[in-house]
């Protein structure tokens, strides 16, 4: 990733007055240092201490947590710059927020608020049916919903410096999340057993940019970030995605509508280190008091994560 | 074989990053003994280690794991060489930040976020001012391209036994250290780990191996 930048400097004659601000290698490397870890959603700067305290190593400014923008329906809107400054004010952690998909005006407004990372969001009711927004022409970074190989190179070459599934936001059902996660991984797989040619004609089923498929195979991952999304609530559903190959996760309505927040937040940080661990996974699931009461994504009248697929 | 062992705090921060670079720097330095890389989870990781990285992440969420399990105490006395080992120990960003405010062992002023919000954050050519370092690289050997995220600030160097490694001019044209060493200890205000430049990582594996290997 920071390849061409590295390679630009060694030309450069002096070391001062030369200094770049919002490069790739500047936003990807953002979400690089948020990785193992945990981004919780909050409304308030009191959930935002909840969520440091924790070990977040960052929070979603939100005005309402999925599950209420679920419940309360109607159009769903980037959040009211008072809250996220409020939030801004009160952490020292890494604060993203939401922009509606295609939304170009409310991520500028953002980037001036100087949130440290846009989400173009399915979680918001979308703005533009055809176009996501060129996140090139920003210098903060964006992270992108995706829930399979193609959403997720298609918003890479858009500029989005870290990917997460979309999931199903707001219904404390992991069960999106995972086929998300797997979908990519299983494509991801396919794309490293195919020759040059076949990379070809898969680039153009997928409809993505043939070097970004090439880049993508030759990792074995994604070329960004890749966090699990949408529908996680106990520390096992962490752990679960973890062992799927995520980077690390965001937690949404999960926390702040369990009965037990603060414990919840912090077991769920501890499960994103030891995934791999069943024994401490144990230690810490015990007594959390009620998750989140949870949807069965069958019984939903709409499903966000299709969202974006009609212009797709 | 002899073999170097080298632990990276796995807390959270881009820990894998800095596992790919130490072995691309093994490769070329061109030792006999093998590369051995822990990644550091539990008090156990910390046994019989050579080297430990503490990585870029976020530095809150690290202090957090490291109140857990003794682990803070356990670090610090492991770098100060309470066990007998005395392990050659770098933080990065989130790392440096630790090792000046939390373990404690290098003595420098850290200010948080020194330069802003993510939309400072920076890339530029920063001046090594040590020959080692200088001597690893040919062309424009003096010039390092620094990858500064939300970085943290040097504000003061605050004893003499503190080595200035590398530094950068502001905007503001004042000159400020942003690579310090404190006998077995390197911390830097930057990412190496996110370039494809190997000369810190190499010097971290020299400082290593200037010590012997005990294996």
């Amino acid at each position: 990733m920071s390849t061409s930048q590295g390679a630009k400097t060694g030309q450069t004659e002096n070391g001062a007055e030369s200094q770049v601000t919002g490069t790739f290698t500047l936003k990807s490397g953002l979400a690089q240092m948020t990785k193992g870890g945990l981004v919780m959603d909050v409304v308030n700067a009191a959930q935002a201490k909840i969520a440091e305290e924790a070990g977040a190593c960052a929070v979603m400014a939100l005005e309402r947590v999925p599950a209420d923008i679920r419940k309360s329906g109607g159009v769903s809107r980037m959040t009211d710059p008072k809250i996220i400054k409020e939030i801004m004010a009160t952490v020292t952690i890494p604060v993203m927020a939401k922009t509606r998909i295609g939304h170009i005006a409310e991520a500028q407004i953002l980037q001036a608020l100087g949130v440290d990372m846009i989400d173009e969001s399915e979680v918001l009711t979308p703005a533009d049916a055809e176009n996501h927004i060129d996140k090139t022409k920003f210098t903060t970074p964006f992270v992108c919903g995706a829930r399979n190989l193609g959403e997720a190179l298609r918003r890479i070459s858009e500029g989005a410096a870290m990917i997460r599934t979309k999931g199903e936001a707001g219904t404390g059902n992991v069960i999106e999340a995972v086929r998300h996660a797997r979908a990519i991984r299983r494509a991801i797989a396919v794309a490293r057993a195919m020759d040059e040619t076949e990379l070809y004609s898969y680039a153009k089923q997928l409809q993505v940019p043939l070097d970004l498929l090439k880049k993508t195979a030759k990792l074995g991952r994604l070329p960004v970030v890749n966090f699990a999304a949408g529908g996680l609530a106990t520390p096992a559903d962490v752990a679960l995605l973890m062992q799927l190959g995520v980077d690390g996760v965001f937690v949404g309505s999960g926390i702040f509508k369990s009965t037990n927040p603060k414990k919840r937040a912090d077991a769920m940080v501890q499960a994103v280190v030891h995934y791999d661990d069943p024994k401490y996974l144990a230690e810490i699931s015990e007594d959390l008091g009620e998750p989140m009461v949870g949807i069965n994504c069958e019984d939903m009248k709409e499903k966000w994560a299709i969202r974006e697929s009609k212009m797709d | 074989m002899a073999s170097v062992k080298i632990g990276i705090l796995a807390f959270q921060g881009a820990f894998e990053e800095h596992k790919r670079c130490l072995e691309n720097a093994w490769d070329k330095l061109g030792s006999n003994a093998t590369l051995d890389i822990i990644i550091v989870k539990r008090p156990n990781d910390l046994t019989d280690l050579d080297g430990l990285i503490l990585p870029g992440g976020e530095s809150t969420t690290m202090s957090k794991f490291l109140e857990r399990n003794n682990f803070q105490k356990l670090i610090s006395d492991l770098v100060k060489g309470h066990n007998g080992k005395l392990p050659v120990t770098w933080g990065t960003c989130a790392g440096l930040i630790l090792l000046a405010n939390t373990i404690g062992g290098i003595d420098v002023t850290v200010n948080r976020n020194t330069y802003g919000r993510q939309n400072e954050s920076f890339e530029a050519s920063l001046m090594l001012t040590n020959d080692e370092l200088k001597g690893n690289n040919g062309i424009n050997g003096n010039i390092y391209h620094g990858v500064f995220i939300r970085a943290p600030g040097i504000v003061s160097v605050d004893s003499n036994r503190v080595e200035v490694l590398a530094e950068l001019t502001n905007i503001d044209h004042q000159v400020r250290p942003v690579a310090v060493r404190q006998g077995n200890l390197l911390a830097t205000t930057f990412h190496p780990e996110l370039t494809d430049d190997d000369r810190w990582h190499k010097y971290f594996l020299q400082m290593v191996l200037e010590r012997g290997i005990p294996h």
